[in-house]
């Protein structure tokens, strides 16, 4: 069922896109790239990069789209929000055509089972099609069709960036990677690429209405990491084979430079830089400690203005030749994951 | 049997001639593509002993005579097509056989029992006919003769028109298929020559039906003698004079008046409507036959002018918003003050754009041509004959521009077709060896221009995704708008007036004239350059024994060569054509490519490709003239036969044979001493060699009744391809294409000399270092150990004369093409290599690693590993398959009591991935290098029901004499056709590529258009006239009842690229996704949807009327 995910993860080697799950001749040493025969194609993945992520879940066999994805409607709520309209199953694209024309026809031509954007009154509305060509314009993936789920934490997904993508097969078309192209595959963006920091069980679960052609929910079966054809089964809606943990956010940079061996004495504002994006307002609750040798100084303030910066401030020029060493603990992630301490050491010029 | 004077009880016919097991007659082979013959054996009726020193003497077109030999036996070869009577004089006793028929590559079998000892010293004249069924042949196919082409309703004039009579047949829109196979796999043979059409394998001599004495056509099951074909060979054998004159004047019309008009369908229309009517088809002519020395030599000329013109209106129009669906379910009138909502008006039946029109013009292009032959035959001595025979048809057209400017695309075309052929014949041994000799010249000549001097050396540019109010501003060279003044107002888009203001644009809130269907509107120069020459020189000599040993053998031994050579522009007016998506404007142009480390200051451009704007190449632009402009290119084929048909009784027989070929394509003479970009290595001349083609061919026969009225036989033959000669021009000659990318917005021109002021190709910088994609950057490649591309076919059937003169078979025929040659690009379009597709030969890998593990060069390990990589590459695409099974009936009539009448039912089957040299899917015919197998994604849906999958075809044809004695005779005639619709596709585009190119669904799975039905009807009446003149005027009704049926449907369901939903059904194209037009990455936006997909786009010919008469004498 579920062939291959590729994800994006930060480690030691940088942030790059990885096969989390499952083999592809095209991809070695879990990265998209030429096929490298003596390198260990699986590739767990603990430390899934917990900012600018998305995920592309590749299926061996098709979907049914109309459980994953509705389509743009030319009404909207009271709020003035575009409302969307789920596709009945079996509904063709002659029958989406049929309500996509002009209002007046819309009664006669959007009728029956496979009719799509009726109001609460089941009266057609028209399907969005400014390019007038009987297809929609728009489509976005139904709430609740596939949950993201790391610890405790629920991981909202953008639902206009993700999508189903029903073509695509296990070969990789020319101009594009693996990673972005085989098929079919759900894409996952989770909203604003974020994940909850520090996590070691984040798994995917789909809506009961989430099915192949047969009525099966989607599973991940285990094997396959060697041989495409080798593939063992699974239940449906067994997706305990596939799960991965995200990385900690940690300082990724900072000035002064973290052991610097001679800043400089009026290097009063220390910036640090974290891997991702944190939640500044968490700033407020956090506490920072700045030990001058083994003296606390206490004239600081900690400040954070731009995404993924930590400012403290310090009141009065640093004492030279002296070991500085910088602590922010209780920054949380925009999930609300405290961060592990942040930590940033120099030492002044003499 | 029925004779005409007294019966005697020891003349049985051949009836009874094969009776009597220790019979030994030769073997009735008789293979030569422009000739028949006649054997059989003469035996004492009492005795049924051999009779020999009988003397034959075979009169008709020419005389021969022979003497049976000691087992009775006789043979009369190079009888040219026609009727003939056979006499054996044996002591007093005289028999005449008459209208003995002598077909094309065909052996009438002629058995005579004469009682020795009745000394009856009268003629006897015995009428009835040798059997139908050729017992010895396991050849698949019909022959046509004149009789049909006079009194069947042939819908066209030359020998291709007759082709679909054959079971297994159909027309594939660019000729006539056989037997699965693509029309492009065929062999064209006219009087003995391959006339062939060089570049594409299509009919290169289209000999007009009047010239022609007899058609064969061979769908399955031929030996040795024939190769070059994975299709079926087609052997037209043209008029020959005889000891008597003959001749005909005839004249055909087809006046418009008559024709009914063309069916539209409902369709998504653009601002541009084209409908075409033909005017007037005329045809006129004469041939003429006889003796210049009687016996000795004979002629035969014919001429034949035609003239065509078709009307194609023109019409211009545009979208409004004036009507709205009333309650009441109706329509209402069209107001647009009162119902105009801002929505373009749509026709609720047909979910359908409704147009109106503005303008209309009427442009009438027309064509004439000269078709003309003329023949010589001569015999030095019965046994010594040759034969100069040639046919030339020049031809010229007129076209007209109906999407764009006149001054662009009018345009005059010349063509030329010249086919010469030597022949001769000896015979020694008294008759029992013989050999042939054919010398060939084929040539075909096509040339065009732009009517208009000024649009022969600017840049052609093709206006895209704009609206015809856009274009009819448009100049053109004569400074003249490019649209009426009506048309210009019409299309005006407006805003709303302010109040009280009269409205200017009476639908101020739509687009008036868009360009729906992305067709564009062509402007400046003429494009590709036209200036095609091919030729075609041959020669073939052919040695048949005929011997004794376990039966009789008669062994034939061949040898044949082809020199075949092309020329050609490749060049665009101005050296560069334009794509102006309004935004974007696309400039092509073909480029000569640099190898790597090469300092040849020639390459004075660079092209650069890839985002970044970074990587670039070395490479010279191709102009219109200079280096590279014109490409020649060469194949050479030979090949060699030998086959022996072995008659091991008189009613089993087996046929087994042997073919080699050899086929080498060169690369074009200007980069022979070029480098390969790829290798670094010089091209040098051979860009491939195939070898190694060996083609057997084995048949078994037995005919139960043992009179020649039956047989059950089989066969199994390989059957090699001769690859067109496109591949010589667009893959040896160094083609790239560059393909560089402005914002329209940097290419402002004024003046135009496109006539398109603004945002013109023409105001590009194409010496800039503007970046774009190198199509075929890498050149192409020949993968080491490409094989040849080949079919096997496998027969069985059962023939059997039911009555005399009708004749009943049924046949299963299976065909597979077990390899196939394609280009494939294994580096995203960088490189093309010419291989088997799913297949890499081992061995050649092993020596290219062996290669690998001694370089010790850096740069040359890169290249090996490069070279490895993109050769195991080959092995990741399907393999090719295309699987035909067919099952016929056939029922076969020939004319008896004033009846004719052949007949098929086929049930056939044709699947796989691969169609074959036609790629039907997207209309391109690149024999061998299609797109179809060029990358990897295009694969994904294409196994499945191919487009020649047509699994019902009902074939009738017959007509029926009306004997009115003295007052003439009426001929009815009629052709009749019933065939399964094509199966359908979903496709879409592919960013790189283009439309067409990525099969969305699985090949079929939308089913298949509906079944069709065609009847056409001949009536004729001729009268007897003075001497042997006889006058016929007579009129064919083709498609009877004016079933216009769907010919084709619109496939194309998105015109976005996207990749193929593998295994996917029409419902989750609602889901399916695009990818980006300029970078191939995908996206979440849905693809767009044609609004015409699945609308008919093709329809069979309406009713037309063709009046004639015919004079002959």
């Amino acid at each position: 069922m579920i062939r291959q995910v590729f994800m994006w993860e930060t480690s030691a080697n940088g942030f790059r896109n990885v096969l989390a799950h499952g083999w592809h001749p095209d991809v070695a040493n879990g990265r998209p790239g030429p096929p490298a025969e003596t390198e260990d194609d699986t590739h767990a993945v603990t430390t899934a990069s917990v900012s600018a992520q998305f995920m592309r879940v590749v299926f061996d066999e098709l979907l049914y789209g109309n459980g994953l994805e509705e389509i743009e409607c030319r009404d909207t709520t009271p709020g003035g929000e575009s409302l969307f309209s789920r596709v009945p199953l079996g509904t063709t694209p002659d029958d989406i055509a049929n309500c996509a024309v002009a209002a007046d026809l819309l009664p006669v031509l959007c009728k029956g089972p496979h009719a799509t954007c009726l109001n609460a009154a089941g009266v057609p509305v028209g399907i969005v099609d400014d390019d007038e060509d009987g297809a929609p314009d728009n489509t976005r993936m139904i709430a609740g069709a596939v949950t993201l789920r790391c610890g405790t934490f629920e991981v909202p997904l953008n639902r206009e960036q993700s999508f189903w993508q029903p073509a695509g097969n296990q070969l990789v078309p020319a101009g594009q990677s693996a990673g972005s192209s085989i098929g079919p595959a759900l894409i996952l963006a989770p909203e604003g690429g974020r994940l909850p920091s520090k996590q070691t069980d984040c798994r995917l679960a789909f809506a009961p209405d989430v099915t192949d052609k047969e009525f099966i929910q989607p599973c991940v079966p285990t094997g396959g990491e060697e041989d495409t054809d080798n593939y063992g089964d699974c239940t449906g809606g067994d997706m305990s084979a596939f799960h991965f943990g995200t990385e900690s956010i940690v300082l990724s940079g900072s000035l002064p430079t973290n052991n610097s061996p001679a800043v400089a004495v009026t290097r009063r504002a220390l910036q640090m830089t974290l891997s991702a994006e944190f939640d500044m307002t968490s700033v407020s609750g956090a506490t920072a400690t700045v030990m001058e040798g083994a003296t606390a100084r206490t004239d600081f303030t900690l400040t954070s203005t731009i995404a993924r910066r930590v400012d403290v401030t310090m009141a009065a020029n640093l004492v030279a030749n002296t070991m500085y060493t910088v602590t922010v603990s209780n920054l949380k992630d925009t999930f609300g994951v405290v961060l592990d301490p942040i930590v940033l050491q120099f030492t002044t010029a003499p | 049997m029925k004779t005409s004077k007294i019966l005697l009880a020891v003349v049985l016919g051949s009836s009874g001639a094969l009776l009597g097991a220790s019979l030994s007659t030769t073997d009735a082979r008789a293979q030569s593509s422009t000739t028949g013959a006649i054997q059989g054996r003469v035996t004492d009726s009492s005795s049924g002993s051999a009779l020999a020193g009988v003397t034959i003497v075979v009169s008709g077109n020419s005389s021969q005579t022979t003497i049976t030999e000691e087992d009775g036996s006789y043979r009369i070869t190079d009888l040219t097509p026609g009727e003939y009577l056979v006499t054996f004089f044996f002591g007093d006793v005289t028999i005449e056989r008459r209208g003995i028929k002598v077909g094309v590559n065909k052996t009438i079998p002629l058995f005579q029992k004469i009682n020795t000892s009745a000394a009856v010293s009268e003629t006897i004249v015995i009428d009835d006919k040798p059997p139908a069924i050729d017992p010895t042949s396991t050849t698949q196919g019909i022959t046509i003769d004149q009789d049909y082409t006079k009194n069947i309703p042939v819908p066209g004039r030359t020998f291709e028109s007759t082709l679909g009579a054959a079971a297994g047949s159909q027309n594939d829109g660019v000729g006539v298929s056989f037997s699965g196979s693509s029309s492009l796999e065929n062999q064209y043979v006219v009087d003995g020559v391959n006339t062939t059409g060089l570049k594409y394998g299509t009919v290169g001599s289209p000999v007009i039906n009047d010239f022609i004495e007899e058609i064969e056509v061979i769908t399955g099951g031929y030996n040795a003698e024939y190769g070059r074909a994975t299709g079926g060979v087609v052997n037209v054998a043209t008029l020959t004079g005889g000891n008597e004159f003959e001749g005909k004047v005839f004249a055909y019309i087809t006046p418009g008046q008559l024709t009914a008009a063309r069916e539209r369908s409902p369709s998504e229309s653009i601002s541009i409507d084209a409908t075409a009517n033909e005017d007037i088809d005329a045809n006129v002519g004469f041939t003429l036959t006889g003796p210049i020395i009687k016996d000795r030599v004979w002629f035969a000329v014919g001429a034949a002018p035609r003239y065509v013109q078709n009307t194609i209106t023109r019409t211009t129009k545009r979208r409004r918003d004036c009507q709205i669906q009333l309650p009441t379910g109706q329509l209402s009138a069209c107001d647009p003050e009162m119902y105009g909502d801002g929505d373009a008006d749509i026709n609720p039946a047909t979910g359908f754009h409704i147009y109106e029109d503005l303008d209309s013009s009427k442009l009438r292009p027309n064509a004439t041509s000269l078709s003309t032959l003329a023949k010589i035959n001569f015999a030095v001595k019965p046994e010594h004959q040759g034969q100069l025979s040639f046919q030339i048809s020049p031809g010229h057209s007129n076209n007209y521009a109906v999407y764009g400017l006149r001054t662009t695309g009018d345009y005059q075309a010349d063509s030329m077709g010249l086919d010469g052929g030597v022949k001769w014949t000896s015979k020694f041994d008294d008759s029992k060896s013989e050999v042939e000799v054919v010398l060939g010249w084929h040539r075909d000549q096509l040339s065009g221009d732009a009517n208009n001097a000024g649009a022969r050396h600017i840049p052609f540019e093709i206006l895209r995704r704009g609206t015809l109010g856009n274009w009819g501003n448009i100049m053109d060279l004569n400074g003249n708008y490019a649209e009426s003044d009506i048309t210009r107002a019409g299309c005006l888009d407006a805003p709303p007036p302010p109040p009280g203001m009269p409205r200017l644009d009476p639908y101020p809130d739509i687009p008036n004239c868009p360009d729906v269907a992305d067709v564009g509107y062509r402007v400046g120069g003429f494009g590709s350059i036209l200036d095609n020459t091919e030729d075609r020189y041959s020669a073939k000599l052919a040695v048949t024994r005929r011997q004794k040993l376990f039966g009789n053998h008669e062994i034939k031994a061949g040898v044949d060569v082809e020199d075949n050579i092309s020329d050609e522009p490749r060049a665009y007016t101005g050296g560069v054509y334009f794509e102006n998506y309004r935004t974007v404007i696309r400039a092509n142009r073909f480029v000569q490519i640099a190898p790597q480390t090469s300092t040849d200051p020639k390459f004075d451009a660079r092209c650069q490709y890839g985002s970044e704007n970074t990587e670039y190449v070395p490479c010279r632009y191709i102009g219109e003239t200079g280096e590279g402009s014109r490409v020649q290119g060469e194949t050479l084929n030979w090949s060699a036969y030998l086959r022996d048909s072995w008659q091991i009784r008189p009613n089993l027989t087996v046929n087994a044979g042997l073919r080699y070929e050899e086929q080498r394509l060169r690369f074009a003479e200007y980069v022979r001493d070029e480098k390969d970009p790829l290798t670094g290595r010089p091209f040098g001349k051979n860009a491939i060699v195939m070898q190694g083609m060996l083609a057997p061919r084995l048949g078994i026969l037995y005919d139960w009744t043992r009179e020649g009225r039956s047989k059950i036989y089989g066969h199994w033959g390989r059957f090699y391809e001769s690859i067109p000669m496109d591949i010589n021009s667009r893959s040896f000659a160094g083609e790239a294409t560059f393909r560089q990318q402005f914002a329209a917005t940097a290419c402002n021109m004024v003046p135009a000399p496109d006539g398109y002021g603004a945002n013109s190709g023409n105001g590009c910088d194409l010496q800039s270092q503007a970046p774009g994609t190198i199509i075929g950057l890498e050149g192409t490649a020949v993968a080491p150990g490409l094989k040849p591309q080949y079919l096997d076919e496998r027969i069985a059937g059962v023939e059997y004369e039911l009555m005399e003169d009708l004749k009943l078979g049924i046949a299963y025929q299976n065909r597979e093409l077990g390899r196939v040659i394609e280009d494939v690009s294994t580096d995203g379009a960088n490189t093309y290599i010419i291989a088997n597709p799913g297949e890499w030969s081992p061995d050649e890998e092993a020596k290219l690693k062996a290669q690998l593990d001694a370089a010790t060069d850096p740069e040359e390990i890169d290249r090996l590993n490069n070279l490895l990589t993109q050769f195991r590459g080959i092995r990741m695409f399907d393999k090719p398959s295309r699987k035909y099974d067919a099952l016929q009936f056939t029922v076969s009539r020939r004319f008896s009591k004033a009846l004719y009448m052949q007949g098929s039912y086929t049930y056939s089957r044709t699947k796989g991935n691969y169609p074959g040299l036609i790629s039907y899917d997207n209309g391109q015919i690149d024999p061998n290098i299609s797109s179809q197998y060029d990358l990897i994604e295009l694969l994904g849906n294409r196994q499945g029901p191919l487009n020649q999958d047509k699994p019902h075809y009902i074939k009738l044809d017959g007509y029926y004499k009306f004997d009115l004695k003295k007052a003439g005779e009426i001929t009815v005639g009629t052709r009749l056709r019933a065939l399964s619709g094509i199966p359908r596709q979903a496709q879409a585009a592919h960013w790189l590529y283009g439309p067409g190119e990525s099969f969305l669904l699985p090949r079929g799975q939308i089913g298949r258009t509906q079944f069709e039905t065609g009847i056409d009807l001949h009536l004729g009446y001729a009268k007897k006239l003075a001497g042997n003149m006889e006058l016929e005027v007579f009129t064919d009704l083709f498609n009877l009842v004016n079933n216009q049926g769907v010919a084709g449907v619109d496939d194309t369901y998105s015109t976005s690229s996207s990749n193929p939903i593998s295994g996917g059904s029409y419902e989750d194209l609602v889901f399916a996704k695009s990818n980006d037009d300029n970078s191939g990455t995908e996206t979440s936006s849905p693809v767009t949807r044609n609004p015409n997909y699945g609308n008919v786009n093709g329809r069979y010919a309406p009713r037309s009327i063709q009046l004639g008469a015919r004079l002959s004498f």
